[in-house]
């Protein structure tokens, strides 16, 4: 199965060179087979790469050890579902899921768009297969995930053996959150190349309306959505598996998600202002191509282990391939956006500083600021070094201070900017707009401060949320009062209506709510406070209005891992409410037993508690227990869910409206005239 | 004597309580101060506060060493600075602000006050476009219309 595996590699990477070579050359010398012979080679790499990475699994499936890589990531005990995740879990399985993704995309962009957009797509495919090529180099040469299992005899001469076990998973891969969340972090960053192909390809072809920014809208939405899932579900793992009682460290693999995902963010609005007014040109060309070159350079700082983290869990010398990638994909694309200048002229002009358009450039530089903001954080040290000879440093407390501001001003622009006319706002439209949602966010504010609510940023964070709500909520009265009142719909079929039938707009309005949650979940960080005591059957610990009792201690065995496991009694009040099971696992696999902490959770909408067997007492009599008080923590998650769907929703095609027949819209005219209104 | 008897189990509660009060007070001071030092066990990278993987060498000696330096009356810059100077630079969880490394700080804001003027500035040159154009009345008078014209077509959103 190796040698199919190895050979469907080979192949892949002489189809996908030929897939280039036979689209530019087909579009050069006009031959329309051999631009669709590239095409069929694009397919044909998305075969081979399938075949490929579905003979990992299977090796990962038998346990076959003579593969240097499944012994390096699974053992015979590990379950079956965590043997199909070890595929991601190390160097080189995940750049050749990386590479699958990519050539899954590629397929179905080609069987979407080939028709459609015929002058363009063999660009498209180009673009797409150079990506590819450099990610099939990468499996074939560099980090090959097929290579055998050898032995290093005395003469360093190697021989090929099979060891007895594995040395299993990496523990802190083995959660349920772990064979999900690269997947879906991956299908964000890989999506991103399908919009900057098309970038690219519009450049090369002079195409430069919005022809390929409608045309990849919805790609790149769902490679965003992708990647917001899969940040989320990434601290969401971090939150359960770390045991350090929070789900955000600023580490620089996290950083590298973000990056990508907050210029992506800005893209996804900046667009909106090239369709509707023709301008931005150049500067979405910016966004998409800075988008993917940062969606690499996550990939190269998760991999290449060029900053310390402690989610690097894979680390190569793989990093100068990277490099030298990204320079060859930022130079190349920047070049063409320079060449391409004369033909990226703004179509329209900005009236007003105060209007929707000019939101949208504060909000995009907002966006970017924060994106700087971190990666400067994120290379810094390394940047530090070179300049001064001395190491240092970047750690959380410079995330915080730099970014939450940043945050913040741009949850005001969430509320601000929708709201703004196109073109410029009136006077009299932002006193209409704004007056009374910010009044009642400011009254709210005051509430809040005398409730005790004084932490600065925390108060701030509710009182913009509280501001953004209520513009959000404004929007969705307006729209189905008018459509209420122009269709005889009842209020909440106008609400359901309304966003079918825009459901780019009033998606993007329940993807803002989804941020309105998750900053309340943030502020609510800043009140988490902890304890810690060692605790025998019967102690109990109290944190707040809780109590916990510790009713047994005991020992855990299984063929996987064994563990010293707490079994306690959570009292809310004096009244019990749950139990928690907070446990310190031993993972048997490997030479060196690895420890990790499964903490134990209960969760409200009011705050978490969050229990950590932190370890064993000297006599071993007794637990050494951690708790954390995280106040709104499940609203982070909640928007999260939130967002996605506001996402899917934006996702949806319009829906046509279809207006009941009232006796009072009789002529054709005037039903145009209300659904106008509508 | 009676008398003398509460006075004394009044004095022993109020030290007591006293003594838990200080207590609560140093373990809230180790754990704000240690939130500007990284663990320097070299493998977790975590904050002095947070590290919790088993078996740290690092850490445990960390805190301890940090809560004796507050029990000795030390002001928070020196424990930070003598921390600084023994374990090095990367133990700080956040650069100084000081030489080189306050770049750190501000670079950030420079960015962004820099595209802010840039933003306002691309708006103003669009503006002063748009307002070179001579106008005369007549003009005007249409423009007024195309205006009006222009609201019903162009989408809210």
């Amino acid at each position: 199965m190796a040698q199919i595996g190895q050979f469907a590699l080979a192949l892949a990477w002489v189809v996908t060179a030929y897939s280039i070579v036979a689209s530019l050359l087909g579009i050069h010398l006009k031959h329309d087979k051999l631009v669709a012979s590239g095409r069929n080679a694009a397919l044909g790499t998305f075969v081979c790469i399938t075949t490929a990475i579905a003979c990992l699994g299977y090796l990962f499936a038998v346990s076959d050890f003579s593969i240097k890589y499944i012994a390096a990531h699974s053992n015979r005990d590990l379950p079956i579902y965590f043997k199909v995740s070890s595929i991601w879990g190390g160097q080189e399985g995940s750049l050749l899921f990386w590479g699958w993704l990519l050539t899954l995309y590629s397929a179905l962009v080609i069987v979407q768009n080939w028709r459609k957009h015929s002058a363009m797509m063999p660009y498209v495919v180009a673009v797409l297969m150079a990506t590819s090529f450099f990610f099939t180099s990468m499996h074939l040469f560099i980090v090959n995930p097929f290579n055998q299992t050898v032995f290093l005899q005395s003469n360093a001469s190697p021989l090929p053996f099979v060891p007895s076990d594995g040395n299993g998973l990496n523990p802190l891969l083995q959660d349920a959150y772990m064979v999900i969340h690269p997947p879906m972090l991956y299908l964000g960053f890989v999506g991103f190349a399908v919009p900057f192909a098309f970038a690219i390809a519009a450049m090369i072809t002079k195409q430069l309306g919005d022809t390929w920014i409608r045309t990849t809208r919805r790609w790149t939405m769902v490679a965003w959505m992708f990647l917001s899932i899969g940040i989320m579900l990434g601290g969401k793992w971090a939150y359960h598996e770390l045991g350090w009682g929070g789900f955000w460290a600023w580490d620089p693999v996290e950083n590298a998600s973000m990056m990508p995902w907050l210029i992506g963010t800005a893209f996804l609005h900046s667009v909106m202002v090239q369709e509707k007014k023709g301008m931005l040109k150049v500067w979405n060309m910016v966004l998409i191509i800075l988008t993917f070159i940062m969606s690499i350079f996550g990939t190269l700082l998760t991999r290449s282990g060029m900053v310390q983290s402690v989610h690097a869990f894979a680390q190569s010398p793989v990093g100068g391939y990277f490099r030298a990638f990204i320079i060859v994909a930022l130079s190349g694309a920047l070049y063409l956006l320079f060449d391409r200048l004369p033909y990226l002229k703004s179509e329209n002009q900005m009236e007003s500083i105060v209007s929707r358009e000019s939101s949208f450039m504060f909000n995009n530089l907002i966006l970017l600021a924060a994106c700087f903001a971190v990666f400067w954080g994120t290379m810094f040290p390394i940047i530090s070094e070179a300049a001064t000879g001395s190491k240092i440093t970047v750690g959380p407390p410079f995330f915080n201070k730099v970014n939450v501001p940043i945050a913040i001003f741009l949850m005001f622009l969430t509320g601000v900017g929708p709201l703004l006319a196109w073109r410029r706002a009136s006077t009299n439209s932002l006193k209409r707009n704004f007056l009374s949602p910010a009044v009642i966010a400011l009254a709210s504010g005051v509430a809040l401060y005398f409730r005790g609510v004084q932490h600065f940023y925390a108060w701030l964070s509710i009182v913009m949320s509280i501001f953004v709500t209520l513009t959000i909520i404004r929007e969705f009265y307006k729209g189905a009062a008018a459509r209420s009142s122009g269709t005889g719909e009842t209020f909440l079929e106008a609400v359901v209506n309304l966003t079918l039938r825009n459901t780019r707009r009033y998606g993007g309005y329940i993807v803002h709510f989804g941020f309105v949650l998750l900053f309340i979940g943030w502020a609510g960080q800043a009140f988490t406070t902890d304890a810690e005591g060692e605790m025998g059957i019967g102690d109990t610990l109290s944190i707040r209005e809780y109590t916990l009792r510790v009713d047994k201690l005991g020992i855990e065995d299984t063929p996987n891992y064994a563990s010293d496991k707490a079994t306690m009694s959570l009292f809310e009040y004096g009244k019990k409410v749950a139990n928690l099971y907070p446990e310190k696992r031993l993972y048997k696999a490997g030479q060196e037993k690895q420890p990790t902490t499964e903490v134990s959770i209960y969760s409200s909408a009011k705050n978490d508690v969050y229990v950590v067997f932190q370890g064993g007492t000297g006599d071993g009599k007794k637990a050494i227990i951690q708790v954390f008080y995280n106040p709104l923590t499940m609203w982070v998650w909640i928007g999260g869910i939130v967002l996605v769907a506001g996402t899917l929703i934006a996702l949806l095609p319009n829906k046509k409206t279809i207006l009941r027949r009232r006796p009072e819209i009789e002529s054709k005219e005037e039903r145009k005239e209300v659904e106008k209104t509508v | 004597m009676q008398r003398r008897g509460i006075v004394s189990k009044l004095l022993l509660f109020l030290l007591i309580a006293a003594t838990s009060v200080s207590l609560a007070a140093d373990r809230q001071h180790v754990k704000e101060l240690g939130q500007k030092f990284i663990c320097v066990c070299g493998t977790c990278n975590q904050m002095l506060t947070t590290c919790n993987h088993f078996g740290c060498p690092s850490s445990g000696p960390m805190l301890a060493e940090l809560a004796a330096q507050i029990d000795e009356g030390n002001s928070d810059e020196s424990i930070v600075a003598r921390f600084a100077e023994k374990y090095g630079l990367t133990v700080l969880s956040a650069p100084p602000a000081a030489g080189f490394n306050l770049t750190a700080w501000i670079m950030p804001f420079i960015a962004l006050v820099l595209g802010a003027l840039l933003v306002v500035y691309f708006v103003r040159q669009f503006r002063a476009r748009w307002a070179s154009v001579p106008v005369d009345v007549d003009v005007t008078k249409y423009q007024q219309k195309v205006e009006e014209e222009l609201k019903k077509f162009i989408p809210e959103d």
